[in-house]
């Protein structure tokens, strides 16, 4: 039998080989990517989107407050996120009224007559709110007084009683699970789990949470492509829907750090 | 002859006490076949378990391939596949897969005795390991080593002192920058005995004591090996 050394050389190499192709993304490396969250706080105890509530207190005839309801006033309602927008107004049975005819907004007609009892007049109301917006609105009344309160949760401008001796009031007011008007400044967000996908995976294999400033690094990986991903309160949403915020980063060598893009969210 | 062998029991003894702190024992059989004079194939299996934790650890099967280059220079190949636990308390395992080239200077004795019961030997090995998920290790490691014939024993009496190396031992991060530090990795100081059964079958017992670095916790292995030479026609062992 005779032995060469360059054969059993060339099998070692092969075997070598096998054991040493080419490593996929993830640990083994030592190379790291590294980044920051930043973003806004949602202010306030809670963030829990809400429907507005409109009290319409109707004053009239007997010249509560000195006012009397006059033909072709009207108030506004108001919808959230774009919604419809109406108006409500008067006409008097006695003395046929114009419509006001806002443009941009739908017309919502009660007629009435001088004659006629505030709980009467909240009566009609309520039920020309109902039957005309009733997609948008949930009408109820008790004596004088019409509750409005809208279908959809988030925030709404605010009803306004333009030029009717009525007292338009928001009893609740609505909210999107978040509020522009409530956020924090934008700051670094602390103790914030990051997570790491390797390559084209598509589920996580790593997380870690953020520093006190709002930075993080995942160690001892290998050359390829990765995606770093965290969540956010989905600022358009009505229910407080997480959603991803994700970035990308390519390892290409040895002992590298590569910083990938600011992730902004919303807490 | 007896005041080496008693120094030798003596020095095993003391590698013994210490061996309430890390204890880990080593049992291991091979395989020899001596193709010719140049030319000898080995296959190894060895189990290596740590004694405090009470469970096996590692598993191991090595084939190797000697080749005497010169009387006193010896290359050697060898691949090692080792299967250890994946994490403790789990009987889940995975392996590594280890490469070793190894450049052994024997009998350097003779250049400067002409005749001597000490054989002294330097090796110089370049280790390449890798398991999934897990850095590549690459190692080089020095080790010394005499044996001693005794006079009218069969036993063969060794000592030895390796020294490890790594290639990037530690690895720190910041966020700007990886530094690695290559550096000492290993002490290993061993002492044995060996003694052949039949012309072909021979056992041995040693003990080492290694200090992992930067540490420099000491470990304590008891082994024992059994070596079984399959070659056609028997080499001598003795001198």
């Amino acid at each position: 039998m005779k032995f060469n050394f360059l054969y059993t050389s060339i099998a070692f190499i092969t075997l070598f080989s096998l054991f040493s192709c080419k490593k996929v993304e993830g640990p083994g490396g030592n190379s790291s990517i590294t980044g920051t969250v930043k973003g806004q706080y949602i202010l306030g105890s809670s963030s829990e989107a809400r429907a507005e509530v409109t009290e319409i207190t109707v004053t009239h005839a007997n010249g509560v407050d000195g006012s009397i309801l006059e033909n072709s006033d009207y108030f506004l309602l108001n919808t959230p996120n774009a919604g419809t927008y109406y108006y409500v107004w008067y006409e008097n049975t006695n003395f046929p009224g114009q419509d006001p005819n806002l443009a941009g907004r739908t017309g919502i007609k009660v007629t009435y007559s001088n004659s006629e009892s505030n709980v009467l007049i909240a009566t009609n109301t309520a039920s020309a709110i109902q039957s005309i917006a009733g997609a948008d609105f949930i009408v109820s009344r008790v004596a004088d007084i019409v509750t409005v309160t809208n279908t959809s949760v988030g925030e709404v401008p605010d009803a306004e009683e333009v030029n009717t001796p009525f007292i338009v009031d928001v009893a609740l007011q609505g909210k999107s699970a978040v509020s522009s008007s409530s956020l924090s400044a934008m700051g670094l967000i602390a103790d914030e789990r990051v997570y790491l996908i390797y390559g084209e995976e598509d589920f996580y294999s790593e997380s870690v949470r953020t520093d006190e400033n709002g930075r993080y690094q995942f160690k001892d990986l290998t050359r390829g492509d990765y995606r770093v991903y965290t969540f956010s309160v989905d600022a358009n949403s009505t229910t407080g829907q997480l959603i991803r915020v994700e970035v990308g980063g390519s390892i290409t060598d040895k002992k590298q750090v590569v910083e990938v893009e600011d992730m902004t969210v919303i807490k | 002859m007896r005041s080496i062998f008693l120094g030798f029991l003596v020095a095993f003894v003391a590698f013994s006490a210490r061996s309430q702190s890390d204890l880990s024992t080593w049992i291991g059989a091979e395989a020899k076949y001596v193709v010719n004079k140049k030319w000898s194939y080995g296959f190894e299996l060895q189990s290596r378990n740590d004694l405090r934790i009470g469970q096996m650890s590692d598993l191991l099967a090595s084939p190797s391939v000697n080749w005497k280059l010169k009387k006193f220079l010896e290359i050697g190949l060898a691949y090692r596949l080792t299967s250890v636990p994946f994490a403790d308390n789990t009987t889940n395992r995975v392996v590594k897969n280890r490469f070793t080239l190894d450049f052994t200077f024997q009998k350097i004795e003779d250049f400067f005795l002409d005749k001597s019961r000490f054989s002294y030997s330097l090796r110089l090995r370049g280790t390449r390991e890798t398991q999934l998920d897990e850095r590549t290790e690459n190692t080089l490691r020095l080790n010394t080593k005499v044996d001693y014939d005794i006079r009218k024993s069969k036993i063969d009496l060794t000592a030895a002192v390796e020294v490890f190396y790594r290639f990037q031992r530690d690895v720190s991060y910041t966020f700007t920058d990886v530094i690695t530090t290559s550096g000492l990795n290993r002490l290993r100081f061993r002492v044995g005995m060996s003694y052949p059964i039949t012309d072909r079958q021979k056992v041995e017992v040693y003990a080492i004591e290694q200090f992992r670095y930067p540490d420099g916790n000491p470990e304590f292995i008891m082994g024992i090996g059994y070596i079984y030479d399959f070659s056609p026609k028997k080499k001598a062992n003795k001198k």
